[in-house]
């Protein structure tokens, strides 16, 4: 074996789940060793006409393309407690009937901290996202002149996403399970409040042969209290959703593997609300320097 | 001579700072509201499509001078959080382009920014076999809803 199944385990368990504008992180029970580095660099897109509204109602418009590239990164200060960073670093969106706008999106900074070990470990993730994007971004319509949409790349307000993980191997089975529940603390942008959101997800995983792994992730989201004061879809307001994302990393070495993921929406059990439906797919590449 | 000089000088002055304290004050006219009282002959109130909140009141009518104005009521929403919301005068409620023959069911009114009253000067007399108003998102292409002009 090239690798232990530990770090397998480890390597394998940060998988994003993207939709439009909104991330969640399948966050994994175990944490990183001290001086263990990951990142991962992703990009990805997709093009959709089926938007739900808040209503949950299917509404069919012009083409809506979406497409990004993210950096994710851990680092182990100590065995306990690993530093994470998740960034859109860039992304672009645009109607088939507008200009197509770009930008950077929302910095995500945090600490997971490692609250036991053993056959289930569990871990604590608090990440403060940080309205590094632009908050209002203005795509022209090619016909009408007089005519734009606001297409930011970031909600504009700041907001605190904490995450409980728990998982388990079944060694001497190559195979792995992650489970996590988040709530994403949001707070408000130009004077009106955002609904917190609530997210749940599990993860399975396994090896195939020597050098390459695969996982199935469900996460469902829901939206929480009053009745969403920003009705347009850019900021996630309102959002809720059921994602199955499929994934194989095959492993070039030690170090560097090429990630290939697929992730789409469920109707239930949470149903779409102000989302695109879409077909997403992701290619990433991940890097991994090996602690003390 | 001289009280003469300084008499006509003090005359002088006070002619001139009495002429500048009477300029009438700047009246700016904005023609692009009505003058004077709006009169509705004709309004609906606005039905929500697509869940965009779209609520209110629309009225056809004229001011003072006789000039053609839609106007939306002082309660009027809708998304205009995504951008500009293009309003139209249309023969029925749905949003029928045909650009090939000239839009015949549709007469382009402008772009609402805002939620509240708002007024758009119509620059000609609109045909009477435009019954609706149309609320509609270009760059989604969606509508965010209509109101029957009765």
């Amino acid at each position: 074996m090239l690798f232990s199944l530990n770090r397998l385990l480890l390597l394998l368990g940060v998988v994003a789940i993207f939709n439009a504008g909104n991330r969640a992180l399948a966050q994994s029970g175990w944490p990183r060793a001290r001086g263990e580095l990951y990142a991962k660099l992703t990009l990805g897109g997709f093009t959709s006409s089926d938007y739900y509204n808040l209503d949950g109602n299917l509404v069919e418009t012009a083409a809506f393309r979406s497409g990004f590239g993210n950096i994710y990164a851990e680092y182990g200060l100590t065995d306990k407690l690993t530093v994470l960073a998740d960034w859109p670093v860039y992304k672009l969106q645009g109607y088939e009937t507008t200009e197509t706008v770009s930008g950077i999106g929302d910095l995500k900074l945090g600490l997971k901290y490692a609250l036991w070990g053993g056959a289930f470990p569990a871990t604590i993730t608090v990440m403060p996202e940080i309205p590094t994007g632009p908050s209002d971004l203005r795509a022209q319509n090619l016909m009408n002149a007089f005519e734009v949409i606001n297409l930011p790349t970031g909600d504009g307000e700041f907001n605190l996403h904490g995450t409980l993980a728990v998982s388990h191997s079944f060694y001497p089975l190559p195979i792995y399970v992650n489970g996590f529940l988040g709530y994403n603390l949001r707070t408000q942008y130009q004077g009106q409040s955002f609904q917190d959101q609530l997210r749940g997800g599990v993860e399975i995983g396994g090896k195939l042969g020597e050098v390459v792994w695969v996982r199935l992730n469900m996460v469902v989201q829901e939206s929480l209290g009053d009745t969403p004061q920003f009705t347009d879809f850019v900021r996630g307001e309102g959002t809720g959703f059921s994602g199955l994302l499929g994934g194989i990393t095959w492993m070039l070495n030690p170090a560097w593997g090429i990630d290939f993921a697929y992730q789409t929406y469920l109707s239930g059990p949470v149903a779409r609300t102000n989302v695109y439906d879409n077909h997403l797919f992701m290619l990433g590449i991940s890097y991994q320097l090996t602690g003390d | 001579m001289r009280v003469f000089s300084i008499v006509f000088l003090s005359v002088a002055i006070l002619a001139i700072v009495g002429c500048s304290q009477q300029t009438p004050e700047e009246i700016i006219i904005d023609s692009s509201q009505p003058q004077g009282a709006f009169v509705a002959m004709q309004s609906g109130n606005f039905v929500e499509q697509n869940g965009t909140g779209t609520s209110g009141m629309a009225a056809l009518g004229e001011d003072e001078e006789g000039t053609q104005f839609l106007r939306f009521g002082d309660s009027f929403m809708t998304n205009t959080a995504t951008g500009t919301v293009t309003v139209y005068l249309s023969t029925s409620e749905m949003y029928q382009a045909d650009p090939a023959n000239g839009n015949p069911d549709l007469f382009l009114i402008g772009a609402v920014r805002s939620n509240g009253e708002n007024f758009f000067k119509l620059d000609s007399s609109v045909d009477s076999k435009f019954t609706h108003v149309i609320l509609w998102c270009g760059s989604a292409n969606i509508p965010f809803g209509y109101a029957e002009l009765n």
